[in-house]
């Protein structure tokens, strides 16, 4: 029997690690350079198939974390799943990571999260060494490599975390 | 208050607002009344005396209404803001939408300027740490790296590296496979420099003109161009070795130390200037890595008598050197 879900999923990270463009690259399909601060939350929806699932997802595009403009534990309440995005090409948006993730732990518990590791169509400018990443895998982090540019692993990202949401 | 004030208070705070609101049942899962113009908010909104709040308000799915809460700033529709308030007010459970684009998109533009300043400044300490290291960045970004432009005297090592045989490597091969291999020598011999605080004044293609000393005054520069030359040294044995069982063209490397006074300072002019150390030990530590052999540490006097204690054995001869007439200079042999 089919089955339609929809569900809250929240993207997070520090500002401008490319959140809105992943979002923009994985329901519009498009991607632009240009680089726009976003306010409050954008929404968004999309659905996707997952044999006889149908999950519509809430897309909460949430604004940059930052040390003068904290994310709201509002925003994050309610929440069925996550991206964590990282921007690797300044290792300082990981730390940045674990401080939005903790504080998604002590408000949603212990939901489905992936984190991006974006920008990886800019290897050569990447902050972040492959011990880096070693590191992050070791903490259990499920990663992937994404680019909203190529729109390489953004796809992906979504459908894994819908996975782990039906599952 | 005059009625006329009211109404223009009431104009001023609360109808720009354009707020739209919806009375729920006790269990807020039903609109009981609603009202405003909720259009205003979402094209696809459907808010209706009966609706359901959760096919309503689907992007409110997983919100809990047991406590009052605000979100601010819901972008529902492209660059329409809402604050979306949810409360009890004589046990009487309301959703109200409130109109907040003006705002925002004021202080969009704040966050916008402050956002790409924070970036550019990344960018500029990205560019300037490949370049120049992370302690030059630190101290450029902080301001404290400063020299007076007239000139600084102070005590300092100048080392010279080398690469030996480069000039024969790149007359036989492409220049992209010279230039691949130039920057995996290149990434063995830098870090050790930067790590000890060195100051890479000139890359020349097969070497490099470094200085220690002016990064940190804590420790005696000689000691830390000579840590530098000594891992230098290993990393580039350790890297031949592999180099060697691979088959791969070999290239050792050739340093001079000089320790002394110099005078650190900016030459140049307008915008095109250039930081320079000149001093007699310069020279000398210049000639040094010419005189050095793959692998060797060549050192003057001064160098040699902060460090002996460091090294397993040294070689001292004398040497006539171009320019600068017959000098002591110091092998220091290390392990390896």
């Amino acid at each position: 029997m089919s089955r339609i879900l929809q569900k809250k999923v929240c993207l997070l990270g520090a500002f401008a690690v490319g959140k809105t463009s992943l979002v923009s690259r994985f329901v519009n399909g498009i991607f632009s350079d240009k680089y726009l601060s976003t306010m409050g939350v954008k929404i968004d929806r999309k659905s996707l198939q997952l044999d006889d699932v149908t999950v519509n997802m809430m897309l909460w595009d949430v604004h940059g974390e930052e040390s003068v403009k904290k994310v709201p534990a509002a925003y994050m309440r309610g929440s069925a799943a996550y991206l964590l995005v990282i921007d690797g090409t300044r290792s300082a948006t990981v730390d940045t990571a674990r401080e939005l993730h903790a504080r998604m732990r002590a408000e949603v518990g212990d939901v489905p999260f992936v984190v991006l590791l974006n920008k990886v169509d800019l290897k050569d400018e990447w902050e972040l060494s492959d011990a880096d990443v070693a590191t992050i895998r070791e903490e259990g982090w499920e990663c992937l490599m994404t680019s909203a540019c190529t729109g390489e692993n953004v796809e992906a990202a979504f459908i894994r975390l819908a996975d782990q949401m039906i599952a | 208050m005059p009625e006329p004030l009211l109404n223009y208070l009431a104009e001023m705070q609360i109808y720009r607002l354009s707020p739209a609101w919806a009375k729920l049942d006790e269990a807020c899962h039903c609109i009981v009344e609603c009202g405003g113009d909720w259009s205003n908010f979402d094209d696809d909104i459907a808010v209706h005396r009966g609706a359901v709040v959760e096919e309503s308000f689907i992007y409110l799915c997983g919100q809990s209404f047991d406590e009052p809460f605000l979100l601010p700033q819901m972008e529902f529709k492209e660059n329409r803001f809402t604050n979306v308030h949810f409360f009890r007010a004589e046990s009487i459970a309301w959703l109200l939408f409130l109109d907040v684009t003006e705002q925002t998109l004021m202080q969009q533009l704040q966050q916008q300027n402050a956002n790409e300043l924070s970036l550019l400044r990344d960018q500029q300490r990205r560019v300037l740490d490949r370049y120049v290291g992370g302690a030059v960045t630190e101290r450029s970004i902080e301001g404290r790296l400063t020299f007076d432009a007239a000139g600084e005297r102070r005590n300092i090592s100048t080392m010279f590296i080398d690469l030996r045989s480069f000039t024969i490597f790149n007359q036989k091969y492409d220049p992209q496979h010279v230039m691949d291999v130039l920057n995996q020598y290149m990434n063995k011999m830098l870090p050790p420099i930067l790590d000890e605080f060195g100051l890479v004044d000139k890359i020349t293609g097969d070497g490099a003109m470094t200085v220690f000393g002016v990064l940190n005054e804590q420790e005696d520069s000689a000691l830390l161009a000579f840590r530098a030359a000594l891992r230098i040294q290993r990393e580039i044995s350790t890297m031949n070795d592999l180099r060697r069982q691979q088959g791969d063209y070999i290239m050792d490397v050739g340093i001079g130390i000089g320790s002394g006074e110099a005078v650190l300072g900016i030459l140049g002019a307008h915008d095109r200037r250039a930081f320079t150390v000149i001093g007699p030990h310069v020279n000398l530590a210049a000639r040094l890595e010419g005189e050095a052999k793959g692998g060797e540490i060549l050192a003057d006097e001064t160098t040699f008598l902060t460090v002996q204690h460091l090294i397993d054995s040294h070689e001292c001869r004398s040497i006539e050197l171009k320019g600068i007439g017959a000098s002591q200079v110091y092998n220091l042999r290390y392990s390896k």
